[in-house]
């Protein structure tokens, strides 16, 4: 994150951050040591719900054994018939907990489904 | 000075808030304490739209991306950098593909490998690609075309003048020809970035 300063001693932050409750308190702690603060609730700007044709669909052993492979996400895509923003947090969750979770057991890439199985199986769901 | 407070647990200033240096160097402080990548920017622009007025993306810096990718668990990630797990999954989700390609076609292992060394040098490889893309992109701007042109028009002109006064050379045929060349392929590039404006 970046903290803007201006040379006339304003402060401020690039953009609202996300805090949780226990970094909250402390940042609250502060100003009110310091400043007179007052506090405004506001209803944050979220983007539209996109609209969903067709069915949820469930993600298969197959489906997550390509995530795995080095191909962009619009490719993967089209190729397994979902959103690209469905590809990008899919992988976003699942690649990087995968990976580590196979270097903890030894194994290597390429995998099976089977080792996928053992993940989930492990990590208790899908 | 009055603190926004969203319901998504997003927080934000009202307004830029006037600090002694004291003031400052203590927030300062604490925001690196709460968090694991802080950067400080000098400026003179005021933002004006605050929480609520709009969807904020903000940009991720070199150093939240390596947090990114070398951090496992999503609650430190989101902790870390002050952002939502829908922005660090989106994130993660987009450079995780241009990580794998990039590791794929270098042949390095990201099971086995150093992860934390691959990331620094794929964002390391990224970054100069792009500064290159960057400085492709400002060799090719019109601007630079143009001024390309007025400098072998100004070649091609001092050559006339030195052959005006008795002054002819064996190579100058051929000089003047790549000039004339060089100038037709600017002035084509100039008219296709043009036709795209």
């Amino acid at each position: 994150m970046k903290i803007l300063i201006y040379e006339s001693g304003y402060v401020d932050l690039e953009a609202p951050i996300y805090m949780t409750q226990a970094q909250f308190e402390i940042f609250k702690k502060f100003f009110e040591e310091n400043f007179h603060v007052d506090y405004i609730e506001k209803i944050e700007a979220t983007r539209k719900s996109g609209t969903r044709n067709g069915d949820f669909k469930e993600w298969t052993l197959e489906d997550y054994l390509a995530l795995l492979e080095p191909i962009d996400n619009l490719r993967l895509a089209a190729k397994m018939d979902r959103t690209e923003m469905g590809i990008r947090m899919k992988r976003g969750q699942f690649v990087f907990d995968f990976l580590a979770w196979m270097k903890t057991k030894g194994y290597s890439l390429p995998v099976d489904k089977a080792t996928i199985r053992e993940f989930f199986g492990e990590n208790e769901a899908i | 000075m009055k603190l926004l407070i969203g319901d998504k647990d997003h927080f934000d200033f009202d307004d830029a808030v006037l600090m002694t240096q004291e003031q400052r160097d203590k927030f300062i402080d604490m925001m690196k304490e709460l968090f694991s990548v802080v950067q400080l920017e000098k400026t003179d622009k005021f933002r004006l739209e605050r929480l609520g007025d709009k969807i904020f993306a903000r940009n991720w810096t070199t150093e939240e991306l390596k947090y990114l990718l070398e951090i496992k668990d999503i609650n430190t990630i989101c902790e870390g950098l002050g952002r939502s797990w829908m922005s660090v999954d989106i994130k993660r989700g987009a450079f995780i593909p241009l990580f794998m390609v990039w590791a794929h076609e270098m042949g390095y292992d990201i099971v086995h490998g150093d992860i934390k060394s691959l990331i620094e040098k794929f964002v390391e490889d990224k970054e100069l690609e792009k500064r290159e893309r960057k400085e492709a992109k400002r060799n090719n701007s019109i601007e630079a075309l143009q001024l390309k042109i007025n400098k072998l028009n100004v070649k091609q002109d001092s050559i006339y003048r030195r052959r005006r006064v008795g002054l002819k050379y064996a190579e100058d045929e051929k000089i003047l020809s790549d000039i004339n060349a060089q100038i037709l392929d600017l002035e084509h590039k100039i008219s296709m970035g043009s036709s795209k404006l």
